[in-house]
């Protein structure tokens, strides 16, 4: 059949190839335009020197091949260093990992909690949703408000209440711990996202397959990995894609936690230390493109060695 | 069909860039007959831009060709701002800046020297005194970088009802600072002695620990420029500020932690500029007084005020200069505005917002200023003259006689990346280095620094 | 008569199992851990001064003190903040965005997943890479090559809002696009072949047939980008010069940032801006559900 529509439908496929482009060129242009050429730009200069005195120049800075990329992988905060000093880079993969892993297991954690009725399910499914949309700004402050190193800190008040500590800690503040609070932040804003997609795929799967283990005497624990696992598998694969993508790139949430400092900075705050504090372009695009070469590698990597796997469905 | 989401995309992009092309009552390049200049001012509060825009109504009236705008921003955005400005290619005209990113925007080529000399020319150069003037030279080039305009001292303010009680001596010297510390948590209500800057992101540390390096003689360049990061006044100086952490509040602290636990009653000293000083009497005594609520009868009757600390080696104020700086390409009317917000009753005006903050450059100000502030009258008269006569006792790394263009710009640069707040964080909250190896740390990092300036 | 006749105990271990058990525990860590932050922030912002810095935290205010919003809007407030302008802008700029990304979503949701051109897969996946690439890196070069046309063609860059909606647009749609598609291609074409064997158009075939089936993951994708726009931060920041022109996350930024520290109008900001998300989530969550369940459906 497709054959002869082959034929029969010639002229029509060629139209709609081109009303198929015309409706996707303004999203192409306008993603495309706002995104790709900045960044090629950004590439193109991170071979220069650029500073504040050149900025409204740029097209005539001095070409620095790799000057740029060896000042960044020599700075003290970048290159690992010690136990005590990770170093950007590694900080960075770290936090990424630890952060998606943690939001991707809480998520299904809530999506499993969510996923059968119960009395209120709407309203619990709305409030799941909360760390997720409300704005970062309001988000973060609250947090460093709660988490306040004084005894008058929230944290600290409940947890000297319960005698579980014994002198207040200062949880942004104390180089380890603070790496783990901004992990353990990433995750409760983010899981909602894993929770949602993860939620969407559970609800599809045919309840006759359970029916079905349960008249052959499986418990909820085998019923779990047997039949729901697998079929999350892309899912979860994606989503722990997605996510690491994004959660590798963020700025907004570790800088108003801790503005880099501690053990948290990632490669996003060194590129604006060196972009707006050392006024030096260069180097920050040369990190940023550093950065975007280690997410690269880890993307390459997991989708032919992970997805491949789990297969397309 | 297709025409129909061709024009439905057309439509919607026409209606896009038509939209961006209206007037909307966003300021925009208007008609050509005006001329535009923006004046960015880190005056931000309310009142402040409220006092500014006062001025600009009435220098508009004046000049009608003139539109002025006045633009707030953060202390801490500049930088961001200014680098955006400069990308792209729409500088603001006028900016209100502490005299270290006055060096290092000169050295960057974004400032008027030529236009803010004749600004000073045409204030009347005799009438500044002459130590803001020397402040805002360009050692290369011999000319005025930019106008001053006002400035503070910082002091160490202390509880005088509570050292009374605890019968300490007014903490001038690095000894009485010691010996504070640890008499005092417990005293009253007093729980910490002062809250220390250790803030790794912040400037306020290096803003205080400059004053104890002075204090100690300890300077980052020698008379031969060669980096003197890793000397033992420098040592010395590191470790009696890091010791303070022993009685100050915990976790990173700076200017805000400071002045609440000050106003809380529950530090006993503070390291602040003169600013705090319209604002302890202001909130004093009251629930809901004003934009501030303090916790502490009578504050500024029990406010001891420290500006000289002596150390070891030496004694030092710190203090601040501000000043206007004209940007290239600045349309000449730029310095028409300068003087206008610095003659006679203007001046006083601005100084008005906050008198102890602001002390007058020009000497013709200096009596009307001290009218200024009934709240001058809570204060020693000891303590208003060592602030209006700031300018010519206060020190800085970046004023000392000797140093160059490049080594001005270099400590510009320690400021900018912060490399003393971070030292001293990770000595006095994470423990990750000595005073001994964070001199060492700082060598090397100002050695960098000079080589990357140098070329 | 035993049956009936069951006191509170009974019916309680009657109810309780494990599973019930493990899921009331789980339910309620989750339920406390993501409340409490928003509770907090609600009662901050009726906190006196005191209460806020004091030796204590002040779990409960003594009383609602309004102050703090007294500030955001009252015009003969010493320190008036004019809030009323920014959540103006903060609107003027979602709603736009989701409107523009939604209609611009569908137009290519639907070529990519009915119709047959080159290169469309490519586009669709490769339109998730633009997300490599983290704002940080962009928006200098960005800033600055707008400004580049902006000079050219005669508008401003800097305080201006569409400019603004654009970077926005630039963000959500991929994301859109993705969902939408993934939305359509789970709708059985057979409808819409039928209506195109009446005579409709393509255009009409969407409008009518395709449109009203996906009601529910349109609402998805609109509430989505909303959301991004609304709370958007890094480029609002570095874009808008002008007190006036700020959105709602910009200017609660500077309140934070202000010398006389506070903390009780942030949080009133804060809660200000938090409440219509969280309203407009609340009331539309079952479309959100079932708009990406049903794209689970197929896979």
């Amino acid at each position: 059949m497709s054959k002869s529509k082959g034929t029969v439908w010639k002229p029509h496929k060629t139209n709609e190839a081109r009303l198929a482009w015309s409706l996707v060129t303004p999203t192409a242009l306008i993603v495309f335009g706002l995104v790709i050429f900045p960044a090629i730009f950004n590439i193109w200069v991170s071979f220069h020197n650029v500073g504040l005195h050149n900025l409204n120049d740029v097209f005539h800075a001095p070409f620095v091949r790799f000057e740029n990329y060896k000042s960044v992988f020599q700075d003290f905060s970048f290159k690992f260093q010690s136990w005590d000093n990770w170093g950007a880079a590694v900080t960075t993969v770290v936090y990424a990992f630890s952060a998606t892993t943690l939001s991707t297991l809480l998520g299904l954690i809530a999506a499993l909690l969510l996923n059968r009725p119960f009395r209120g399910q709407g309203v619990a499914r709305a409030i799941f949703l909360f760390p997720y949309v409300a704005p970062m700004v309001s988000v973060a402050f609250v947090w460093r408000w709660v988490l306040d190193p004084k005894p008058s800190g929230v944290l600290n008040d409940i947890l000297l209440g319960l005698n579980l500590i014994d002198t207040s800690q200062a949880y942004l503040a104390t180089r380890g711990l603070s790496l783990l609070m901004v992990i353990l932040l990433d995750a409760w804003r983010y899981f909602p996202f894993a929770m949602l997609m993860i939620l969407s795929r559970l609800q599809a799967v045919d309840s006759m397959l359970y029916e079905a283990a349960k008249v052959d005497g499986a418990n909820p624990i085998q019923q779990f990995s047997a039949i729901t696992l697998p079929e999350l598998r892309y899912v979860l694969g994606a989503t722990f894609l997605l996510r690491l993508m994004w959660t590798f790139n963020k700025f907004d949430d570790i800088f108003l936690y801790t503005g880099g400092g501690f053990g948290t900075k990632v490669l996003s705050v060194l590129t604006y230390e060196f972009s707006f504090r050392l006024y030096d372009f260069g180097r920050g695009a040369a990190t940023s493109v550093i950065q975007l070469l280690i997410l690269v590698i880890f993307l390459v990597a997991y989708v032919s060695l992970v997805m491949k796997n789990v297969g397309e469905e | 069909m297709k025409k129909f989401s061709l024009g439905m995309v057309l439509v919607l992009i026409l209606g896009v860039v038509l939209t961006a092309c209206q007037p909307q009552d966003t300021p925009e390049d208007v008609v050509d007959s005006d001329i535009v200049i923006e004046f960015w001012t880190t005056d931000n509060e309310e009142e402040r831009i409220i006092a500014y825009e006062t001025l600009a109504d009435a220098f508009m009236v004046e000049h009608p060709e003139v539109d002025l705008r006045i633009v707030p921003i953060e202390e801490t955005g500049i930088a961001q701002r200014i680098a955006t400005a400069q990308a792209a290619n729409r500088l603001p005209d006028i900016i209100r800046l502490g005299v270290e990113r006055v060096s290092s925007f000169s050295a960057d080529g974004i400032l008027d020297q030529d236009a803010a000399g004749a600004t000073i020319q045409a204030i009347g150069e005799d009438d500044f005194q002459s130590g803001p003037l020397a402040m805002v030279t360009d050692p290369a080039t011999g000319k005025y970088s930019a106008i001053p305009f006002d400035g503070w001292i910082q002091a160490l303010w202390y509880r005088s009802d509570v050292f009374k009680d605890a019968d300490l001596a007014a903490p001038l010297s690095w000894e009485d600072i010691n010996a504070a510390c640890d008499a005092l948590p417990g005293v009253g209500d007093i729980t910490y002695a002062l809250t220390l800057g250790t803030d790794p992101g912040q400037n306020y540390p290096h803003q205080v620990f400059e004053q104890v390096a002075l204090s100690n003689n300890a300077w980052p360049f020698d008379e031969a420029g060669n980096v003197t990061m890793d000397t033992p006044e420098m040592v010395a100086a590191l470790q009696f500020y890091t010791d303070l952490q022993r009685c100050a509040l915990p976790g990173p602290q700076y200017w805000r932690g400071a002045r609440e636990s000050y106003e809380l009653g529950q530090s006993a000293m503070m390291f602040y500029s003169t600013y705090i000083m319209d604002d302890l009497v202001e909130g004093s005594g009251t629930e809901e007084g004003g934009a501030i609520e303090i916790a502490v009868e009578d504050l500024p009757a029990n406010s001891g005020f420290a500006p000289l600390m002596e150390g070891p080696n030496g004694e030092a104020t710190y203090g601040q200069l501000v000043a206007l700086g004209i940007l290239q390409g600045a349309d000449p009317m730029a310095q028409e505005v300068v003087k206008f917000f610095m003659d006679g009753q203007n001046y006083l005006d601005i100084l008005a917002l906050a008198p102890m903050g602001k002390v007058p450059v020009l000497k013709s100000a200096v009596d009307g200023w001290r009218e200024l502030s009934e709240y001058f009258q809570y204060y020693s008269s000891d303590t208003i003259e060592q602030v209006a006569s700031g300018y010519e006792t206060m020190q800085r790394w970046l004023f000392r006689p000797d140093y160059g263009t490049l080594e001005r710009a270099v400590i510009g640069d320690i400021e900018g990346r912060l490399l003393i707040s971070q030292a001293i964080s990770n000595i006095a909250l994470e423990g990750t280095m000595t005073p001994e190896t964070a001199a060492e740390w700082l060598q090397e990092q100002v050695e960098l620094l000079v080589v990357e300036r140098s070329e | 008569m035993k049956k009936n006749k069951k006191n509170l105990i009974g019916h309680l271990s009657d109810w309780l199992t494990w599973k019930r058990f493990i899921f009331s525990v789980v339910m309620l860590f989750f339920i406390t851990g993501i409340l409490f932050p928003f509770y907090w922030m609600v009662s901050s912002s009726f906190k006196t001064r005191a209460e806020i810095g004091g030796r204590e935290p002040v779990y409960i205010p003594k009383s609602l003190q309004l102050g703090a919003y007294r500030e955001l809007f009252d015009p003969s407030h010493p320190s008036y903040q004019n809030f009323g302008r920014n959540i103006l802008n903060t609107l003027k700029v979602s709603l736009p965005t989701s409107i523009i990304a939604v209609i611009l979503a569908i137009l290519g949701a639907y070529a990519i997943a009915r119709l047959k051109f080159r290169g469309k897969n490519l586009l669709l996946n490769g339109i998730l890479l633009v997300y490599l690439f983290p704002g940080v890196l962009l928006v200098i070069p960005l800033f600055a090559m707008l400004s580049q046309i902006g000079d050219k063609l005669g508008f401003a860059v800097q305080d201006n809002l569409v400019v603004l909606i654009l970077t926005y647009l630039s963000q959500t749609l991929p994301v859109a696009l993705y969902m939408l598609t993934n939305y359509f291609r789970t709708i059985p074409d057979e409808i819409e072949q039928a209506a195109l064997i009446d005579g409709c158009t393509r255009l009409e075939v969407i409008y009518r047939v395709t449109l009203p089936l996906s009601i529910p993951a349109i609402i998805s994708v609109g509430i989505y980008t909303f959301m991004i726009a609304w709370n958007e931060f890094l480029y609002a920041f570095i874009f808008l010069n002008d007190r006036m022109m700020f959105t709602m996350p910009i200017k609660i930024n500077t309140i934070y940032n202000d010398p006389s520290p506070r903390p009780n109008v942030v949080m009133a900001a804060s809660t200000i801006m938090t409440i219509p998300i969280i309203i407009l989530f609340l009331a539309l969550e079952k479309y959100l559900s079932a708009g990406l369940t049903a794209g689970g459906v197929k896979g």
